[in-house]
């Protein structure tokens, strides 16, 4: 007991203040998004949407609001941003962050250098690129019946379940930091009133250097991962357009020789559910064979178009390099580079379509 | 130094009490200090009768002293007291000349009959009344289903009671006297032949060895026989079902009935036993599960919903979800507290409901509840002065620690949840894992009589689970818990147990 007694005395003479640093929920402002700009040379500027109520604690009403400041490094913002503020600020409800276009395609190393030391920042939160100025895109009101920060994260991750693939801070970071394969995240506009996601930017290491639209992102997507849910459109004949749901797909990568001469065929299934075929009778056997070859046949083509641009880009977004290296011993980085743009890649799509709905 | 104090206590209490003096009393002192009291009686019938009889009026049956005594005492004038004691229709006759055991079985409601004033035998004869109040409906232990009989106040009543449930030789009762000034009849039971004589001897060393002046109930019994008597968990259970402790004298454990008392204990317990209704051996087995099992989720929620809000709110907002964050800094705004405060203050004023209506007849009582509960409440946050969430979240806390069955440890709970918000509010989660790790630590050094408290769940008794956590219906229970380690582990043959005697088969 006498010993046990010394260590607590101990323990609270020496430890007392090791103590967790308090952060009362409604003393801090909870930052939601964040949105970072170019301004010139070094110079960025950062937009925060935080969260606000109004009214007492009966009938309080949730809105958003933003501030933004203008300095070279994104902590420093964070000091100029507490300048105007009633409240600290908090990071440890980010959710998403945005770049503007132009900041991106010019590089993106500092703000993810400094977003991936901060241990207050989950790495589930979502990274988009945002055309246009994100400071006006966060400053604007949408009647979504949801404040900004919440419409932005919601929108984002309900597209992930759906067609878009799924790209958030840990994907990125994994895409980043690891050799053979290059990130890609949404691409954000603002039209008709409302944010929408317009496709899919993708970046040669820290720049953004392309986008492909989001109606190939389906294509994308079918090979990037496997997945349920998701459709897409494709062209039936002359004027004749059918929706495909995706019930359940999978992919399946064959690398050969992937250190000598690396040829890559890329399987895709498919299982899905013709959705929207008016005026095609899907009662005849013959007719689901034919659509099912024409959907081949699109997606194979779409499929290889998009590995052939990556490869001339020089870019890597479904991780090829990456996956190569998991096939090989003694995988050489530096080969496969100077090889990437003329390796072979072939892909091969299995359509099976289950069912047409329920009138038959 | 001490020693010397207690020595000079003693003393002073051997003086003042008679009962403990060492030096002995003469008969005539004894009556002299009998009479200074206004009920003791001393007469002869007259002079014709030798007999003198002498009692305390307020402690003999009338009517037993009337029809039953005084006419035999006139009709056998002639008889000496040894002859006279085989006459008289009352059994337990004593015929002693020892003072000390006079005094004892006078002051308990015993008539003496002298042959002749100033002879020093006499007869004592036992004629104590017993007034004694309805067997009722138990009221903190009550049950839909099943037995409604609560013990009362009167020991040979409440005996009754349990050798009514099981009526066997081998229930055996042994008494004991302790307090000093009290003299309050203790009553160990138990089962010769399942119970464990060592719990037994245990028990009855440690009432045995008591030393207090007034007994008034089993709960005094309780505090003073615990192994560990500064722990805020109690370590047997009080019971006023006899049916409940039928149950566990069956079961291997000893059972304390205290005179005066409505209430038994029954121990060694563990902790899971105290959430434990006896209701549950009323349901089916599945519905008795599920029961359990929401009861022992309602301790954790109750002892832990406030110092999480706390916590959450004070340190970790990156734990909120995303969908209540809205409502919950909504909640907030506007509120002048910090959360601990705020949860202090609610707490508080739950205690404060639940104290008043305890205090209180239970019609105002009810009133009480409602002016608190929904007056109060919606006042308190229309006034900006709590949040709503807090609200529901300290009333479901408080409604959950009333579904312990055993009123003893629902105030235990009750009472645990302060050192968690204290805790949670100096280092949130961590200060919620430290004081359970204190709590925890605790209990599992506590025992009862010895055995070990946390007992089916550690040390892990595989076999004990079946009445544990949740119950298996009744042809599992074939063994005895191996807590108690019974003299005799097997209640019944399982395999008879398991068959189905049905007459297609």
């Amino acid at each position: 007991m006498p010993k046990s007694n010394l260590m607590t005395a101990a323990i609270l003479l020496f430890l007392a203040g090791c103590t967790p640093q308090k952060q009362v929920l409604e003393d801090i402002q909870l930052i939601g998004v964040v949105g970072y700009d170019y301004v010139d040379g070094n110079k960025i500027q950062a937009t925060v949407s935080v969260p606000t109520t109004e009214g007492g604690s009966d009938q309080a009403v949730l809105s958003s609001t933003t501030y933004s400041a203008r300095s070279h490094t994104s902590k420093n913002i964070r000091q100029v941003l507490q300048a105007e503020s009633p409240k600290p600020f908090a990071s440890g409800r980010v959710s998403v962050i945005i770049f503007n276009e132009e900041l991106a395609s010019r590089g993106i190393t500092k703000i993810i250098d400094s977003l991936q030391r901060d241990p207050s920042v989950g790495r589930n939160i979502y990274l988009a690129v945002a055309k246009g100025s994100t400071k006006d895109m966060l400053s604007k009101d949408y009647p979504v019946g949801e404040i900004v920060p919440a419409y932005l994260k919601q929108m984002i991750e309900q597209n992930m379940k759906l067609t878009f693939p799924r790209a958030n801070f840990h994907h990125f970071n994994y895409s980043y930091y690891g050799k053979g394969s290059d990130s890609f995240m949404p691409l954000l506009d603002t039209k008709h009133g409302h944010i929408r996601i317009v496709g899919v930017a993708l970046f040669d290491h820290s720049k953004y250097v392309d986008h492909i639209s989001f109606e190939d992102s389906f294509i994308f997507k079918l090979m990037y991962q496997s997945f349920r849910q998701g459709s897409h459109e494709f062209k039936l004949g002359k004027d004749n357009y059918l929706t495909l749901e995706n019930l359940s797909s999978h992919v399946n990568y064959d690398i050969y020789n992937a250190n000598t001469n690396p040829k890559i065929n890329i399987t895709i299934h498919v299982r899905g559910k013709v959705n929207d075929a008016a005026g095609t009778p899907l009662y005849q056997g013959k007719t689901i064979e034919m659509i099912e070859k024409t959907i081949k046949k699109q997606t194979e083509h779409d499929a290889e178009k998009m590995v052939d641009r990556f490869q001339k880009k020089g870019i890597d977004p479904l991780g090829l390099g990456d996956r190569a290296r998991s096939s090989a011993r003694r995988f050489n980085f530096k080969e496969w580079n100077q090889k990437y743009p003329n390796i072979p890649v072939h892909v091969k799509a299995n359509i099976e379509v289950t069912q047409g709905g329920i009138v038959e | 130094m001490f020693g010397k104090r207690r020595q000079k206590k003693q003393d002073r209490s051997q003086n003042q009490s008679s009962g403990q003096a060492k030096t002995q009393l003469t008969f005539e002192q004894l009556m002299e200090k009998c009479r200074a009291s206004k009920d003791f009686v001393s007469f002869t019938k007259s002079d014709k009768h030798p007999f003198t009889i002498s009692y305390y009026k307020s402690m003999v049956n009338p009517e037993l002293v009337h029809k039953d005594l005084i006419p035999y005492l006139t009709s056998c004038s002639s008889l000496s007291l040894k002859e006279l004691s085989q006459e008289i229709p009352v059994e337990n006759i004593e015929h002693t000349s020892d003072v000390q055991t006079i005094m004892d079985s006078v002051l308990t409601g015993s008539v003496i009959v002298q042959s002749r004033p100033g002879k020093k035998d006499c007869l004592l004869i036992p004629a104590a009344t017993a007034e004694k109040r309805q067997i009722s409906v138990p009221e903190t232990e009550f049950s839909v289903v099943g037995p409604k009989e609560a013990f009362i106040e009167t020991l040979e009543v409440n005996i009754n009671m349990v050798r009514k449930r099981l009526p066997i030789p081998e229930l055996h009762v042994k008494e004991v006297t302790v307090g000093k000034l009290s003299k309050t009849r203790v009553v160990i039971l138990y089962i010769d032949g399942i119970v464990n004589m060592e719990n037994v001897n245990t028990l009855k060393q440690r009432i045995s060895d008591i030393e207090y002046d007034h007994i008034l109930d089993s709960t005094y019994i309780l505090q003073m026989i615990s192994d560990d008597q500064y722990s805020p968990f109690p370590q047997l259970i009080n019971t006023e079902r006899p049916d409940r402790v039928a149950a566990v004298l069956s079961e291997g454990k000893v059972a304390v009935l205290v005179d005066g008392s409505p209430s038994a204990l029954t121990g060694p317990t563990t902790l899971v036993e105290f959430f434990s209704a006896f209701e549950d051996y009323f349901l089916s087995w599945h519905i008795a599960s599920v029961f359990r099992m929401i009861r022992l989720f309602g301790v954790l929620f109750s002892v832990l919903s406030t110092p999480l809000y706390v916590a959450v709110l004070t340190f970790h907002y990156e734990m909120i979800p995303t969908d209540l964050l809205g409502t919950l800094i909504a909640s907030r705004s506007g509120i002048p507290f910090p959360p601990i405060v705020e949860a202090i203050i609610l707490e508080l004023s739950i205690e404060l409901l639940r104290e008043a209506g305890a205090r209180l007849p239970s019609k105002v009582g009810q009133t009480i509840g409602i002016v608190g509960g929904i007056v109060i409440g919606t006042a308190a946050v229309q006034a900006g002065l709590t949040s709503n969430v807090l609200l529901i979240i300290v009333a479901l806390a408080a409604l959950a620690s009333f579904t312990t069955p055993v009123y003893q440890m629902s105030n235990t709970i009750r009472l645990i949840r302060f050192p968690f918000l204290i805790f949670a509010q100096f280092w949130g989660m961590l200060g919620v894992a430290i004081c359970s790790a204190f709590i925890l630590g605790h209990m599992l050094r506590l025992t009862s009589l010895g055995r070990p408290y946390l007992a089916p769940l550690f040390p892990l008794r595989i076999t004990d689970l079946k009445d544990a956590l949740f119950r298996l219906p009744f042809n599992r229970q074939s063994l005895r818990p191996m807590q108690m380690r019974p003299a005799d582990p097997v209640r019944f043959n399982s395999q008879r147990g398991k068959q189905k005697n049905d007459i297609e088969e």
